[in-house]
């Protein structure tokens, strides 16, 4: 007998319906929690496993003889002598809002408002003289050492601030009229502290949200006119006097400075985790010495070496690890011990060879702070920096 | 439009194949799960093949006498597979879809014959997940395997002196991808690895066969395999953003175990076929693929029935129907280094089409894997579908015959 053709075709359609059903219905109904005794079998192999590190193999610190790099970007002005770190800050306006050239004598007051942030030394110690600035400069290249042509001394100021917020006024009713009629020779005014200072000024500058102001008044016939102007430039020259002692001199301590930076370099004798490791996380922990440290507060970081250590000339990734969630570690006056996120240092150790690492400020151009960490020779063993890394173990032998 | 449908559904089965997803979790140890690469008439019959008078490349090679005409077959299978653990009285469930087989069948003479095509032999596919926490922090272990190992039969079956003979060589490819990850959630501050084994080995497996029918009711068949050990590469890679481009390759040689079976085929009635077959698996010589595999010998029996149809007087009665049980434990113990005994009842039936141009088989087996002292108690359901073609139904016919 023959088979209808309907027949046939009822077949093929079911075979098909049947496989689209089933299809449809992969990946559904699934529990991956059973089995995990084969996880077992196999030996856990890939199972988290943690290790703790201290001391380091070995550490060192090391601090530059000037500072790097421009200040011009800097939040603060450093005013001030401290510690045999000098430093001068210069701010240059654009008087052009003022009265035209010829008409200065209109000018009845001018004076620069200065917002105080902190202070470090003896804060009530510093004075400082006011000259105008006799040559151009730019913020953004001036070396430390290139300071443009600075004028005699035009008058002597008190810097007496003590709490931040405060302001002082410093009277330029000459100097701004010197300016308006001479617009081809507006090269701003330098601040010198006096040679006797012991403290260093921190004065917000027009990188920040309370910039120095230039307020000026004048009266053209009727009404008084005040104008408000913040610096186009600002930027502080740094360098060290004969009184500079190295923060880096300590035995048993590591540094790290800002201003003129001071930096610690730190190794870890490694374990092989073995080909394919991964560190899943990795941490630094450092022990502040506050009692020879000199800071508010400041946020560190770390830097993976790359080759063999040199003092300042080590290379490094420019890569500033550290962070946890975006947030570098802050470090303060009162911190027992500070932790860095080296997670992917670590993991660039185990990948790529294991120089150590460098501990730095993440901004080294705010102020003249240092902070000092018990380093691997400390005479106390328990503040000791110490390294602690969780990670899936690699591929030994016998476990591919 | 009988063929164009067919067509239709091998070639999405096919693209489909690839969503398929994890099966068995025994499939996780050893070289995995046995997929049953048998054309849908053998699983019905208990998925033997050493003496049975049905052409195919999957079993005995003798069989490829059995080729009248240029054949072409394909088997599609779709399977349900449920899960219990013992230990946790936890459950699952999943879906699968495989082709499982494609042959081809050539006679260059009456008494010679060329067989081919590709066997879809054994599948690993699973994933376990396993909370851990280290030092408080919580993070996830997922292990995940998945794999197959394909022959390509090139065999030659030839008749003489009464008995059929066949041999030949099944180059065999096994490929494995098997992941280890600890995932940490974001924001935890740590990070999360991957770790990747791929491997790709080869190897060619040497094959002969031999069946002797003695009068018109009885028949016995051996068929042996020789497999030289599986070489090749595997690749050791991690996803880790940090970690160094080129991959760890490592050279690797596994060992596959070779088989002998041993069967016969009565025709008990005149329209009553049963068959059986004994295989042996020689696993325990061989070094097993991880350290966490312990093998062990198979030995599997298979049995099967058919009925011949009677007559075309009746719709029914044209068709052969089938039934089969086979047992045998799995290659690998399980967690407990307990034996694993598989068995599988089936069920099928046949329909020829196009006058004699093709054949439509199917099967249905249900199956279990395990017992209560094992790791886990599987029981299983599979459905599959063979279409094959004879040469008449794939030469193109003149249009004038439409």
């Amino acid at each position: 007998m023959k088979i209808p053709r309907a027949i046939k075709r009822i077949a093929a359609v079911c075979c098909f319906a049947l496989s689209v059903a089933f299809s449809a219905g992969c990946s559904t109904k699934e529990d991956h929690t059973l089995g995990v005794g084969l996880i077992e079998d196999l030996g856990d192999i890939k199972a988290v496993q943690t290790l703790i590190l201290s001391p380091p193999d070995t550490t060192a610190d090391f601090q530059l003889t000037s500072s790097e790099g421009s200040s011009g970007q800097s939040t603060t002005l450093l005013l001030g002598i401290d510690s045999g770190i000098l430093s001068r800050p210069l701010v240059r306006f654009d008087v052009s809002p003022l009265p035209d050239s010829g008409q200065s004598a209109i000018v009845d007051t001018s004076f620069v408002r200065f917002f105080f942030d902190e202070s470090s030394g003896d804060p009530q110690s510093l004075v400082a003289t006011i000259h105008r600035v006799g040559s151009s400069w730019n913020e953004f290249i001036a070396a430390a050492d290139s300071l443009p042509v600075i004028l005699a001394p035009l008058d002597t100021i008190p810097f007496s601030f003590l709490v931040t917020g405060d302001s002082i006024d410093v009277p330029v009713t000459e100097l701004t009229r010197f300016w308006i009629d001479h617009p081809d020779s507006v090269f701003g005014f330098a601040l010198i502290p006096d040679s006797l200072s012991t403290s260093m000024h921190e004065l917000f500058s027009s990188e920040s949200a309370k910039p120095p102001q230039l307020i000026t008044t004048w009266n053209a016939g009727t009404n008084d006119t005040t104008v408000t102007l913040i610096p186009v430039e600002d930027l502080y020259f740094l360098r060290t006097t004969s009184a500079f002692v190295p923060v880096t001199e300590l035995p048993g301590r590591m540094a790290v400075a800002r201003a003129i930076p001071a930096r610690s370099l730190i190794r870890f004798a490694l374990p092989d985790f073995g080909p394919r490791a991964t560190v899943n996380r990795a941490e630094l922990t450092l022990f502040v010495d506050p009692a020879n440290s000199r800071l508010h507060d400041f946020t560190i970081a770390a830097q993976r070496v790359t080759g063999d250590w040199s003092g300042e000339t080590t290379p490094v990734d420019a890569f500033l690890d550290g962070a946890e969630n975006g947030e570098f570690p802050l470090v303060s006056a009162t911190s027992d011990s500070v932790v860095l996120n080296v997670t992917t240092t670590a993991s660039n150790w185990v990948q790529l060879g294991n120089f150590g690492l460098r501990v730095r400020a993440t901004n080294e151009i705010v102020d003249a702070e240092f902070v000092r960490f018990h380093a691997h020779d400390s005479e106390d063993a328990t503040r000791q920096p110490r390294l602690k890394i969780w990670y899936t173990p690699g591929d030994p032998e016998g476990t591919r | 439009m009988m063929r164009r449908l067919c067509g239709a559904v091998i070639l999405l089965s096919a693209v489909l194949s690839s969503t398929a997803r994890g099966q068995s979790l025994y499939s996780l140890r050893g070289f995995g799960e046995d997929t049953a690469a048998q054309s849908s008439l053998s699983r019905a019959l208990g998925a033997t093949g050493a003496a049975l008078a049905s052409p195919g490349i999957y079993a005995n090679p003798a069989q490829l006498m059995f080729a009248q005409r240029t054949m072409f077959s394909g088997t599609l299978g779709i399977d349900w597979t449920k899960t219990d653990e013992n230990a946790t009285g936890k459950s699952r469930q999943e879906y699968g879809f495989t082709v499982s087989n494609l042959s081809l069948m050539f006679p260059l003479t009456p008494s010679l014959v060329l067989g081919t095509g590709l066997l879809f032999d054994r599948r690993i596919d699973g994933q376990i997940e396993t909370e851990g926490v280290i030092e408080s922090q919580p993070y996830v272990q997922v292990f995940r395997e998945e794999g197959n190992l394909i022959r390509f039969p090139a065999l030659l079956g030839a008749r003489a002196g009464g008995m059929e003979f066949g041999g030949g060589i099944d180059v065999l490819l096994f490929t494995t991808k098997r992941s280890w990850q600890n995932r940490f959630d974001l924001g935890s501050g740590f990070n999360s690895s991957a770790d990747l084994n791929r491997e790709t080995l080869w190897s060619v497996a040497g094959k002969l066969g031999v069946r002797r029918a003695f009068g018109q009711r009885f028949a016995v068949g051996a068929w042996g395999a020789w497999p030289r050990e599986l070489r090749g590469n595997r690749f050791l890679e991690s996803d880790d953003a940090q970690d160094d481009p080129d991959d760890v390759k490592i050279h690797v040689e596994e060992d596959l175990a070779p088989s002998a079976t041993l069967g016969v085929e009565s025709f008990v009635l005149p329209r009553l076929r049963v068959v059986f077959d004994a295989g042996y698996e020689a696993w325990e010589e061989q070094t097993p693929r991880t350290p966490g595999d312990e093998y062990q010998d198979v030995y599997r029996f298979a049995v099967g029935v058919e009925r011949i149809p009677v007559d075309r007087s009746s719709f029914l009665g044209s068709f052969p129907l089938r039934a089969g049980f086979r047992i045998q434990p799995l290659h690998v113990l399980d967690a407990n280094s307990e034996q694993v005994t598989e068995m599988i009842w089936s069920a099928g039936a046949g329909l020829g089409f196009a006058d004699g141009g093709g054949q439509f088989d199917w099967v249905i087996e249900y199956g279990l894997r395990g017992d209560d002292g094992n790791e886990f108690q599987e029981q299983f359901w599979r459905f599959s579908a063979t279409l094959t073609g004879l040469e008449r139904w794939t030469r193109r016919r003149p249009p004038e015959a439409d």
